[in-house]
């Protein structure tokens, strides 16, 4: 209780960031912030533009088409092109397949790239910090091809992780063969590729809470999980909601690991993901018109994701 | 402020849809028109040449250089296919994008058929001097394995290669076998003693594999029962004929025994002594299973046959096939088959073929033409292969990928992993073949 009364009052001191900005900023000085803001995030939005929005846009006369990449011929079917991939198998798969993933996934990366931003908080040494937080990065900037190729050795069933715990369970493993389990070392492999980034959104915003906060708390006798829970969570919660937006969006965007470890989203296409499928119809079946009606629903669902996230995660955001 | 906001994005909208628009709508006027413009700004163009990659591309370097160095006017300009999941993949995408070099290898004869419906390859048949040159390989027996369905010929088999089973000797004879199996009930047999040694299979026969490795596991059981037909074509896949019938009752009952298994990585005939044959080995397999396991003692032999039929001597199997197709409108054609005419009119090309892949060439005369009398002489296992090259061929039904994935949702993977029976997957599995058939 006394805890809790010191948070207040301390939140009354120093408020919100925007109460900060707000009262501290002129109106010159917050329009010069405001320009170099957009200048900043300018690059990013452009690239969003260009390379998400112009091509959804671009796909949706696209998709009410029956066309082949190298054909020239082209027949208007209007909606048939979606509504014959929700009628597919390939359609309840992923939908399937996205939400045992989810379930995997999201807790499994979340929990570790948190573990891992406080960890890096908690390293005074510069010098060692900033070789922590490069080395976390470098496997956001690995190629999915590159690093599913040194997972298959890692899960391989004569590799030394697959006979340890063939030993323990007792019964033969097939990671990328087992229907049940093959989203398992595909989870996995992503939290590797993911976690560092992720830590270091959370680092960023981690660090920015003053010292204050904690050490108020800790004269009130607030232990490590208490101070976690009713100050550092909160405090990073606009960040959180991002990381929770990437972790939950990350499926949509799979597809080296499937196409290199299980030939293409297998076995009975249970590591099928929309990626694949894309891939699958304008690659191999030619079908451009297809293709462009997954991606767009693809587009779509995450679309309507992200805003229920940030409905009910990101209320202050 | 937001008023400004959605009239931006409703301007971006329209924009973005016009040049959209465009595309959907040009495409949907013809072809003759679009099909025309590239051929008048391409007569320029050099002769571009795209070879398949690795030891191919070495190997046809070689023939290239050569024919530079003769035509130092109008040399040939080459390169591997660029990198992509499949050659298909690549070409595709070249095509569309107006990339395309004016030769491509690589090209599968069902892929090249599926080219030719769309008007984009040369009919290399109505060239001048093409019966000439297939008499001159002794090819003309090859000819109607890789006819169009317009009768016509858009590509010329580079590599030729036979499908067979590849035992493991050690294990044939610890099961009690001199020579490999050749009846279903043979095989199970064997197969029976060989699950017998423990954390072994008999058979590596992958039910995840991509499309092509299943058709060739149909095509060449098919092939070897029942000689020179075809199981797939335009009218369906033959689903209900007795040997169609008895051999996916083999697969299912080599899956359910435990003969073979769906833990692919686990058994893998050329990595692991623990299995007693490969399933689909071309021929650069036995050169791959020596290079990982160098004390391999092997053997080939076509796919043992339903009881009924009895024998597997003289069988016919299935050809891996890919070769070279002219595209049309490259302004190149009279150019590109020059060199084509000159590449395959001379064997030692071929040999060079030989020596740097394993891979054998579409001829007939493999071994009797003293120029590849040596290479057969020093290298194990190919003279099997050649045997076999006049009694092969591929399938060429050109929905053959979407066909044999269909199949391998509808059957072999539902069979594989026990979900279905034997009859409900062959039910299934003709269903979906009919709906691929019927789009």
């Amino acid at each position: 209780m006394v805890f809790e009364n010191t948070i207040n009052s301390l939140k009354e001191k120093y408020g919100g960031y925007r109460k900060n900005v707000a009262a501290t900023g002129s109106g010159k000085g917050l329009k010069k912030m405001t320009l170099i803001a957009w200048i900043i995030i300018m690059p990013y939005i452009l690239w969003n533009i260009v390379f998400w929005l112009y091509p959804n846009i671009v796909s949706i006369p696209i998709a009410l088409f029956e066309t082949s990449l190298i054909s020239a011929k082209a027949v208007f079917v209007g909606l048939d092109n979606f509504l014959d991939f929700f009628k597919r198998e390939e359609f309840r798969m992923i939908m399937y397949n996205m939400i045992r993933f989810g379930i995997i996934y999201i807790p499994l990366s979340l929990v570790i790239s948190m573990m891992l931003a406080l960890m890096l908080n908690s390293v005074k040494n510069v010098a060692l910090k900033s070789f922590l937080v490069i080395s976390y990065f470098l496997p956001n900037l690995t190629a999915g091809v590159a690093y599913s190729v040194i997972f298959q050795k890692i899960f391989d069933p004569h590799s030394f992780l697959t006979k340890a715990i063939s030993t323990i369970t007792g019964t033969n493993i097939g990671w990328f063969s087992d229907t049940n389990i093959v989203l398992i070392p595909m989870a996995i492999m992503i939290v590797w590729k993911s976690s560092g980034y992720y830590a270091l959104l959370l680092l960023a915003n981690i660090s920015s809470i003053p010292d204050s906060y904690h050490e108020a708390a800790l004269i009130d006798g607030a232990g490590s999980f208490t101070r976690f829970w009713k100050i550092t969570l909160p405090m990073i919660n606009p960040t959180f909601v991002i990381v929770v937006i990437f972790a939950v969006t990350t499926f949509f965007g799979m597809f080296a690991e499937p196409l290199m470890l299980t030939e293409g989203g297998g076995p009975m296409l249970a590591s099928y993901t929309f990626k694949m499928e894309i891939f699958h119809q304008i690659y191999d079946r030619m079908a451009v018109g297809y293709g462009a009606a997954v991606s767009l629903v693809a587009g779509i669902m995450s679309y309507v994701l992200v805003l229920l996230i940030k409905k009910f995660v990101g209320k202050e955001v | 402020m937001k008023r400004k906001f959605y009239l931006c994005f409703i301007m971006l909208i329209i924009f973005a849809l016009i040049p959209a628009s465009v595309f959907a709508g040009g495409q949907a006027e013809g072809t003759s028109e679009t099909a025309e413009k590239p051929q008048e700004s391409a007569v320029e163009k050099p002769l571009t040449y795209w070879t398949a990659g690795g030891d191919f591309y070495k190997a046809e370097k070689i023939a290239i250089d050569s024919f530079n160095k003769k035509n130092p006017d109008s040399p040939v300009i080459y390169n591997p296919i660029p990198a992509g999941s499949s050659s298909e993949m690549i070409i595709q995408t070249a095509i569309a994008t107006s990339t395309a070099p004016t030769i491509t290898a690589n090209l599968e004869v069902f892929f090249a058929n599926f080219l030719a419906e769309n008007d984009v390859l040369v009919a290399l048949d109505t060239l001048p001097g093409f019966n000439e040159l297939v008499k001159s390989r002794s090819s003309e027996g090859f000819m109607d394995s890789i006819r169009s369905a317009d009768g016509h010929i858009y590509v010329l088999p580079q590599m030729w290669t036979p499908a067979l089973l590849l035992y493991d000797n050690v294990m044939l004879k610890k099961a009690g076998f001199d020579k490999p199996p050749v009846t279903y009930s043979e095989f199970n047999e064997f197969a029976s003693k060989v699950i017998e040694m423990g954390d072994c299979i008999a058979i590596d026969f992958d039910p995840i594999a991509a499309w092509w490795k299943l058709g060739y596991y149909w095509h060449t059981f098919y092939m070897s029962a029942k000689g020179n037909v075809q199981e797939l074509s335009k009218d369906g896949l033959d689903t209900k004929s007795d040997v169609s019938v008895a051999f996916v009752e083999f697969v299912a009952n080599a899956f359910k025994k435990g003969y073979a298994s769906t833990d692919r990585d686990r058994y893998k005939f050329n990595q692991h002594s623990n299995v007693g044959c490969m399933a689909c080995a071309g021929s650069g397999a036995p050169k791959g299973v020596m290079a990982m396991r160098p004390d391999a003692e092997l053997t080939l032999a076509p796919p043992p046959v339903p009881d009924f039929i009895g024998t597997n001597e003289g069988s016919w199997v299935d050809a891996s096939v890919k070769g070279l197709a002219i595209i049309k409108n490259s302004g190149n054609v009279e150019k590109a088959w020059e060199y084509i005419k000159w590449r395959f009119s001379n064997p030692e090309f071929d040999l060079e073929l030989m020596n740097k892949t394993s891979l054998l060439p579409m001829r007939s005369d493999l071994m009797e033409n003293p120029v590849f009398k040596d290479y057969f002489e020093t290298h194990a296992y190919m003279d099997v292969f050649a045997d076999f090259v006049p009694r092969s061929h591929s399938v060429l039904c050109p929905d053959k990928y979407d066909i044999y994935n269909a199949v391998k949702k509808a059957l072999w993977e539902p069979i594989a992993y026990q979900k279905k029976d034997v009859n409900t997957a062959l039910r299934d599995a003709e269903i979906a073949v009919q709906a691929v058939l019927a789009k």
